[in-house]
């Protein structure tokens, strides 16, 4: 057990390592590298579109956007800082809220609504993933409450802003404020755990 | 890092504040942002491999390099690969009949061999080559191009110090060899590992102090 972690961690260094030599090639220019990253990592980053646009043209077209933003930014990546694969997500992400934000169909149906819709597909894919991590922060979030979990993801995967959260919620700004804050310090205690 | 600092890294992980500014010039708080991103990560959920034909689009939509922040090529001048530019500069030199060398070659060479840096500079893609020898005691350079294609435009050298800002050492032509005198407020900067490199400037060269068109070549002194 112990040699399968050791090797599974070994592996998962020697990923990294490879990310993280391909975005530094990427930073010079280098257009192989740039074809080798998106071997390495497109899945992963189509799947985070994939989520929040659901699959098709449209996470097509922010694969293409975020792609593009990682030619562009390849240079800011630092590995001193950041993790290679959190780093390519985030860019990932911020193109997919950007086209949700501009295809402007986002819901405001209520976020309890919100909720029930955007954890109904994912429970297929989460006995896909497997990963500990990941179940590990469902049942953080579960233990939150539904509605404590429903505010992070509706900020997280609709790029909802405070303001938002609040009209949405029927609540004061102050006390949607204070609720996530609630939630993101029991959350990270419930993940250190 | 305090607990707020931490809860504003979550924020800005969740896009709920714009931390950006502090992301990019604090590290410890860099690094509890992407704490938080790898905590948040399992939501974004499971991988998905993307159709077949994406790659060609995304590819075919790349900027070309020389339309790139220009303020990104000359950070990116520092990744170039100095080892593989001297053996090859090494090999260019070796190739090159001794009557091809140009007039102030020999000069230079019989210096003492202390005294002597080298570099080659090559383009990231393509044909081209720039050997470069350098008499640290008289403060003189030999530019030697070897199949280089300016495009119309005038072959500008720099050198990169360490504060990363880019310093003329003039404009070279494109197929003769050349001999010049680096101003001696230059001679300092021209130490081992220091990145050379070569852009493509309008005709008389960059009209700011500063390269204004493509990095086409770059390479790294070292000592002989």
């Amino acid at each position: 057990m112990e040699l399968v972690r050791t090797v599974a961690r070994s592996d998962g260094d020697a990923a990294r390592e490879r990310l993280v030599a391909a975005i530094a090639a990427v930073a010079a220019g280098d257009r192989r590298a740039f074809h080798e990253l998106y071997q390495r990592s497109s899945a992963k980053l189509y799947g985070v579109c994939c989520r929040i646009l659901g699959e098709g043209q449209d996470a097509e077209d922010a694969l293409q956007e975020a792609y593009a933003n990682v030619w562009r930014r390849a240079d800011r990546f630092d590995a001193s800082r950041a993790s290679p694969i959190t780093w390519l997500a985030a860019i990932a992400r911020n193109a997919a809220i950007d086209r949700l934000r501009a295809r402007g169909s986002r819901s405001a149906a209520p976020i309890e609504e919100a909720f029930d819709i955007a954890d109904a597909a994912p429970l297929a894919d989460t006995l896909m993933e497997q990963a500990s991590d990941a179940r590990r922060l469902h049942g953080c979030l579960g233990e939150l409450g539904g509605g404590e979990a429903a505010l992070i993801r509706t900020a997280f995967l609709e790029g909802a802003s405070y303001p938002e959260l609040a009209a949405r919620a029927g609540e004061p700004l102050g006390t949607i404020k204070s609720r996530i804050r609630r939630a993101l310090i029991k959350l990270r205690e419930c993940l250190c755990r | 890092m305090t607990d707020d600092d931490d809860l504003l890294a979550a924020e800005h992980a969740l896009g709920l504040a714009d931390a950006s500014a502090r992301e990019a010039s604090d590290p410890a708080f860099a690094a509890a942002v992407d704490a938080w991103r790898a905590r948040l990560d399992p939501m974004l959920g499971p991988e998905r491999a993307p159709p077949a034909e994406l790659w060609e689009r995304i590819s075919a939509r790349l900027p070309a390099n020389d339309t790139a922040d220009p303020a990104r090529r000359w950070r990116v001048a520092t990744f170039a690969a100095s080892a593989a530019a001297a053996v090859l500069l090494l090999g260019l030199l070796v190739a090159r009949p001794a009557g091809e060398a140009p007039a102030p070659a020999p000069q230079v060479a019989a210096t003492a061999p202390a005294r002597m840096m080298v570099a080659a500079l090559t383009p990231k893609e393509g044909k081209g080559a720039l050997s470069i020898t350098y008499d640290k005691s008289a403060g003189r350079m030999v530019i030697n191009p070897m199949g280089m294609d300016a495009r119309g435009r005038t072959p500008e050298l720099w050198v990169i110090p360490a504060d990363g800002r880019p310093r003329s050492l003039g404009v070279v032509p494109e197929k003769a060899a050349a001999a010049m005198t680096v101003r001696p407020e230059h001679r300092a900067m021209l130490a081992e590992g220091v990145t050379l490199a070569l852009s493509l400037e309008p005709e008389g060269g960059s009209p700011t102090g500063q390269p204004t068109g493509p990095v086409v070549m770059t390479g790294t002194m070292s000592a002989v």
